[in-house]
């Protein structure tokens, strides 16, 4: 009989599992008592045997000791007679004590030699020492064999003798009481297991029997067998017992066809899985509607068999999430089914863990929402649909409940409320949208109440102003509108906002430049006046000039007042400039003059010291002189502004530069020119900035200054950079192009000289009688017969009917604008008609006008700027002649 | 004419043997000083028989040459020296006693002769060998006393509870009692038990040092040979007297010596135990079981003693753990 018969033998009925459970229990109470009993005798009998022992071989020693002590008190302790008399004597009498019946003591020196023993003499010298070495240890009681029995002793050093004195006995002797307490022990729990196997056969008749056959019958009830019967005699309790559980089995018989018809009552699928696996155990009849199988066709499905099968909707998912069921105690999720025809459902299935037959398994139920799912999912799509709208639309849109919380803020508006959708949703409209009076910034009351109030379209007056979440602050337009459901019931309200800011900026913008364009025409206006009237006074002082000594006083003195005639000029011309932003009229200048001039009219009267260094073969510039004084101007007049009242230094250097930059026209030469101030600096934060328009720190700027010139060298297809190292003030760098038409170096008698070759008959045209005036006076000083017309038919008309006459005119003069009128432009243009060799000079004081910088494309051979020397107009017309 | 040759010739063969065995036996000459009580004839009688039981019968087999010196001080030191010098080559051992040993020891360190100390105080033993469990390593050897002041003083403060003066009485002119004083002198303070020694001289006078006992307030006091010999006299003091003796007294004569006087306890070695010692050595060199070289130094028998008539004289309680720890007690 191997080891699983013996098993299966002894568990094979209650009975001999009863006669196993109280061998066992017997075992099992009487095993550890015996075990703990000769435990505690033992230990109790090492520690007093050991005790006992140990004074036992003290009570023997003592004496000894005393003897050796009475020696010293008299000094005889090294009185070697003496000595050897109490060493003699005491191990006489050692040698003749026993100890109960086998106790004896013996003696055996420090160094291993037997003094006296009746035992350990037979042992040898290797198991002595051995011995020796537990010796040393006098606490303890030392346990050996000597040649019949087991011995055990206690020692105690004894110095006057350099030995060891010990108490051996035989260990049986000692531990006789413990070895009593087995042998009792033993025999009772003999008689005890031999009493307790008799009692078991009344037990298995009148109890064992009867439950085995209880038993038995439990087991046809849980194999389904509820027919089962149940005979034998029940006596007492098991007779009650009985009754109960067949009474039981009839409850459990109803219940069971009532459950079964709740079980298949449902639509919804329920079906019973093995925990590991998954595997169908049970499933109810709505399986079969549901998935088209029968119930035992089902069964024998894996759950990848009704699953889509598309990711993740397949078996590995499944067990997935059967796995994930020891962690919690029930789970729902959507699926994709599939059934029998191969149609893909969606299910929503419910999973929970349960025990079946002892075996941990899972619960399903299944419901159908194929169509439910579908109409979740239009739905959804719609409703992204809309919210995508809502959120695209360019302006701000809030919704919010007829309550004014907010509901839905779109992405514009959560960009001008500084609320996402997340931190906005459920907040009143009011913290949301906060509104305030851009003018005196009061609290405007929402237009979302009013809407919702009265349950119209409201829309905010101007001037209103949205404060961010960060505080910031823009204007907005604004609109509210109610939200109504389909019983025309006010559910919430509706606001739709832009920023206008920007709008609005502009809209100012607009407004200024066309104010400053106002102001230009104006200036443009009184400029062009202006340099009529300045043509008069600068011809007339020119005239003048001729006939004095060069060396007088009053030359002296109409030098001057011509010289503040030309910066009369030149401030028109800026005047015009400014007015129109035109063209530079271009020549060849040397700017170290033009940089001298400014830079000198500019520091008049302030402490700011200057220096310019420039080198003495400073290339020409093709510049507009007028633009490029404005720019040096403009420039030096913000490092004095910039400068304290103390003063300043402001370095200037020009030199010329043959390929500074990439810039394809510089890199074929340039000038380069710097302005360095000693100022504060500009910021870095607002360095970039200084050139844009109407930017300035100055509370009464313009901030046009450093715009016009930015403009102006850019026209000039030059560089202006700025740069502000810290504590290094400000270093403005400008590069313009060098002239590679270099003027001859004609001067005004040599030009003179040529125009004097031939008398040339010549017609002005000029709405200014006082200009005509000036002009024929030039001319005849000029020795030219001159023709005058105020305006353009004039002009033709008077060209027509000489070259009738036969004396045409050589050169024409004409004013380019005519008030009124017709212009030197069309004139010009009808005159080239009549003749196409006619030789016209359109002169203006409208220096930048684009006729002015392009004459030659507009027909005329020359231009000139008013107002000019009679030098000036002697060599335009020397020009022309030469041409 | 024959009857006489015959008488001669029987004559001659009765000295001729003894005149061999004198040939060929041992000489061991003794060199000893006046000292009562039998200087240290007691030694020689030990020595003798026990020689007689190991087989060196006097006359035959061992020779003796006793010479005693003519007085117990300094002045026989050249009696010592001339013996020495005289016996140094012809003896096969040379025994001296007491404090003769050193002045002899100083001729005969630079011969071969053995000598034998029997017996000297173990602090003179001490002078002459650097220790007294090992092998000398050198031709002398001995018994050594041993009644060192340390015990005594022990055994002072054992009898009288609480001592805290006791003088040593000596003879400057002794060289035994000026070699104990030195020993005294360089007692350890742990050795004094808390006792303030005197030392006072016999040599200025008996009644001086009874005048000095008493300024002094001595509780008890002790000496060798000096005060032995003036104990009658000492005994005046009327106290006690806890001392060693040097002399040579036996067990049997201790009761005789102590009737008068106020000795009430003490300590002492009977010297004829040293002379049978010294025989079982003597007896091992001659049967060459040893060399003097390898001969180690014994002690001499240590007997205590009380004494209760002298403590009854001075009306003094004796503790029962003194009484239970000597040898002798003198009721």
């Amino acid at each position: 009989m191997n080891l699983s018969n013996i098993f299966a033998f002894r568990f094979k009925s209650i009975q001999s599992l009863f006669v196993a459970g109280i061998i066992l229990l017997i075992t099992i109470a009487s095993i550890p008592l015996l075990l703990t009993g000769t435990f505690i005798i033992n230990t109790i009998t090492s520690e007093f045997g050991n005790e006992i022992l140990h004074k036992e071989l003290n009570s023997l020693i003592e004496p000894i000791t005393l003897r050796y002590k009475i020696l010293e008190r008299i000094g005889l302790e090294d009185s070697q007679i003496h000595l050897n008399e109490i060493k003699t004597n005491a191990i006489n009498d050692l040698r003749h004590y026993q100890y109960r019946k086998t106790g004896s003591i013996f003696v055996i020196s420090r160094n291993g030699a037997t003094i006296f023993s009746k035992e350990l003499s037979a042992h040898d010298a290797s198991s002595l020492n051995s011995l020796l070495t537990q010796f040393k240890d006098t606490q303890k009681m030392i346990e050996y064999h000597n040649a019949t029995t087991r011995r055990i002793a206690v020692t105690q050093y004894f110095p006057y003798w350099n030995a060891y004195i010990g108490l051996a006995m035989d260990k049986k002797e000692l531990f006789a009481p413990r070895d009593l307490f087995i042998i009792i022990s033993l025999t009772v729990l003999i008689f005890m297991l031999f009493f307790a196997s008799l009692c078991t056969l009344p037990i298995h008749h009148f109890i064992i029997t009867p439950i085995l056959r209880l038993a038995n019958y439990a087991d046809q009830l849980s194999e389904g067998n509820l027919q089962a019967h149940l005979s034998g005699t029940f006596i007492l309790e098991l007779a009650t017992v009985k009754k109960n559980i067949t009474g039981m089995v009839n409850t459990l018989i109803n219940r069971e066809e009532k459950y079964r018809a709740i079980y298949n009552a449902p639509r919804d699928a329920i079906v019973l899985h093995e925990a590991g696996t998954g595997r169908f155990l049970e499933a109810n009849e709505a399986i079969e509607a549901m998935y088209g199988y029968t119930r035992e066709e089902f069964l024998d499905l894996t759950i990848g068999d009704i699953s889509s099968g598309v990711p993740p909707y397949a078996m590995e998912e499944a067990e997935k999430k059967i796995r994930q069921l020891k962690y919690v105690d029930h789970l729902r999720f959507e699926w994709q089914g599939k059934k029998k025809n191969g149609q893909i459902f969606w299910v929503d299935v419910s999973l929970r863990p349960f025990f079946h037959d002892n075996q941990p398994g899972v619960l399903s139920v299944v419901r159908d929402i194929d169509d439910q799912k579908k109409a979740a999912e239009n739905l959804a799509a719609e409703k992204e649909q809309l919210a995508i709208t809502l959120r695209s639309i360019g302006d701000g849109v809030i919704t919010a409940d007829n309550q004014g919380s907010v509901i839905l803020v779109n992405k514009i508006a959560e960009k001008l409320t500084g609320w996402s959708q997340q931190e906005a949703a459920g907040q009143t409209l009011d913290n949301v949208l906060r509104l305030v009076d851009t003018k005196n910034g009061t609290p405007i009351t929402n237009p979302a109440w009013e809407a919702l109030s009265t349950g119209s379209h409201i829309e905010l007056s101007g001037n209103v102003s949205l404060i961010a979440k960060d505080g910031s602050k823009r204007e907005i337009a604004d609109s509210a509108a109610p939200i109504f459901d389909i019983s025309s019931k006010i559910v919430g309200v509706v606001l739709v906002f832009r920023d206008v800011t920007e709008k609005l900026r502009l809209e100012k913008e607009v407004l200024k430049i066309q104010k400053l364009e106002s102001v230009g025409v104006l200036a443009g206006g009184i400029a062009h006046d202006f340099n009529n009237l300045l043509s008069a006074i600068l011809g007339n002082i020119n005239l003048v000039r001729r006939e004095l000594e060069k060396n007088s006083h009053p030359y002296a003195l109409l030098a001057e007042a011509e010289k503040a005639s030309h910066r009369a000029r030149y401030l028109t011309q800026q005047l015009l400039t400014f007015s129109k932003g035109g063209e530079p009229l271009r020549e060849s200048a040397n700017l170290a003059e033009i940089i001298n001039d400014n830079a000198k009219f500019t520091l008049r009267g302030s402490n700011i010291q200057y220096t310019l260094q420039t080198p003495d073969d400073l290339w020409q510039v093709n510049i507009d002189p007028g633009q490029i004084g404005q720019v040096i101007q403009n420039i030096i007049i913000n490092s004095r502004q910039a400068m304290n009242e103390d003063g300043g230094y402001i370095e200037i250097t020009a030199e010329n530069c043959c390929s500074c930059t990439s810039n394809k026209i510089l890199s074929s030469g340039c000038v380069h020119v710097t302005i360095k101030d000693n100022g504060p600096g500009i910021p870095a934060n607002i360095l970039e900035r200084i050139f844009d328009p109407y930017f300035s720190t100055k509370q009464k700027g313009s901030g046009l200054g450093l715009a016009i010139c930015h403009s102006i060298i850019q026209k000039h297809d030059g560089i202006l950079v700025v740069e502000s190292p810290p504590g290094k003030g400000t270093h403005f760098s400008i590069r313009l192009p060098v002239s590679h038409t270099i003027s001859p170096p004609q001067t005004a008698s040599e030009n003179i000289a040529i125009a004097s070759k031939k008398q040339l008959h010549i017609l002005v045209m000029d709405d200014e009688q006082m200009l005509l005036n000036l002009a024929q006076e030039m001319l005849t000083v000029l020795e030219h017969s001159v023709e005058t017309a105020s305006n353009g038919s004039d002009a033709l008309n008077l060209y027509q009917k000489a070259m009738e006459t036969g004396n045409p005119f050589d050169v024409v003069i004409m004013d380019l604008t005519i008030p009124g009128g017709m212009g030197g432009k069309e004139a010009g243009t009808r005159l080239l008609q009549i003749d196409p060799r006619a030789k016209i000079i359109v002169a203006s004081g409208y220096s930048n006008d684009p006729v002015m910088a392009d004459y030659q494309n507009h027909g005329f051979s020359a231009m000139l700027i008013k107002p000019f020397l009679l030098s000036e107009l002697k060599e335009v017309l020397a020009a022309i002649y030469h041409q | 004419m024959n009857k006489t040759v015959l008488t001669i010739f029987f004559l001659l063969t009765l000295v001729l043997p003894v005149q061999d065995v004198q040939a060929k036996g041992k000489r061991v000459v003794f060199i000893r000083y006046q000292i009562p009580i039998s200087h240290f004839s007691t030694v020689m009688d030990g020595f003798k028989k026990t020689m007689t039981i190991l087989g060196y019968e006097e006359g035959k087999q061992i020779e003796y040459i006793d010479i005693l010196t003519r007085s117990a001080d300094k002045s026989s030191i050249p009696d010592i020296l001339d013996a020495v010098t005289e016996w140094k080559d012809k003896a096969d051992m040379i025994i001296t006693c007491g404090w003769v040993t050193m002045p002899a020891r100083e001729i005969l360190k630079e011969t071969k002769t053995p000598q034998l100390f029997v017996p000297t105080l173990k602090s003179v033993a001490r002078i002459i060998l650097p220790s007294m469990t090992e092998q000398p390593g050198t031709n002398i050897s001995g018994m050594y006393l041993m009644y060192s002041p340390e015990k005594i003083l022990r055994l002072a403060s054992l009898l009288v509870p609480g001592i805290k003066r006791y003088a040593y009485v000596y003879n400057s002119n002794i060289p035994a009692d000026m070699i104990f004083k030195s020993a005294y002198e360089q007692l350890a303070f742990a050795g004094r038990h808390d006792i303030n020694i005197h030392f006072l001289d016999l040599a200025m006078g008996v009644n001086q040092v009874l005048r000095k006992l008493q300024k002094r307030d001595i509780q008890a006091f002790g000496g060798i040979v000096g005060s032995f010999q003036k104990r009658q006299e000492l005994a005046a003091s009327n106290l006690p007297v806890i001392t060693s003796f040097t002399l040579d007294i036996e067990t049997a004569d201790l009761q005789k010596y102590v009737q008068e006087g106020n000795i009430v306890a003490g300590l002492f070695n009977p010297f004829r135990y040293c002379g049978e010692q010294a025989a079982e050595m003597t007896a091992d060199i001659f049967n060459g079981k040893l060399t003097i070289e390898q001969t180690v130094p014994r002690p001499a028998r240590q007997v205590a003693f009380i004494n209760l008539k002298a403590a009854g004289r001075l009306n003094m309680q004796i503790p029962f753990a003194a009484l239970e720890s000597v040898d002798i007690v003198i009721k």
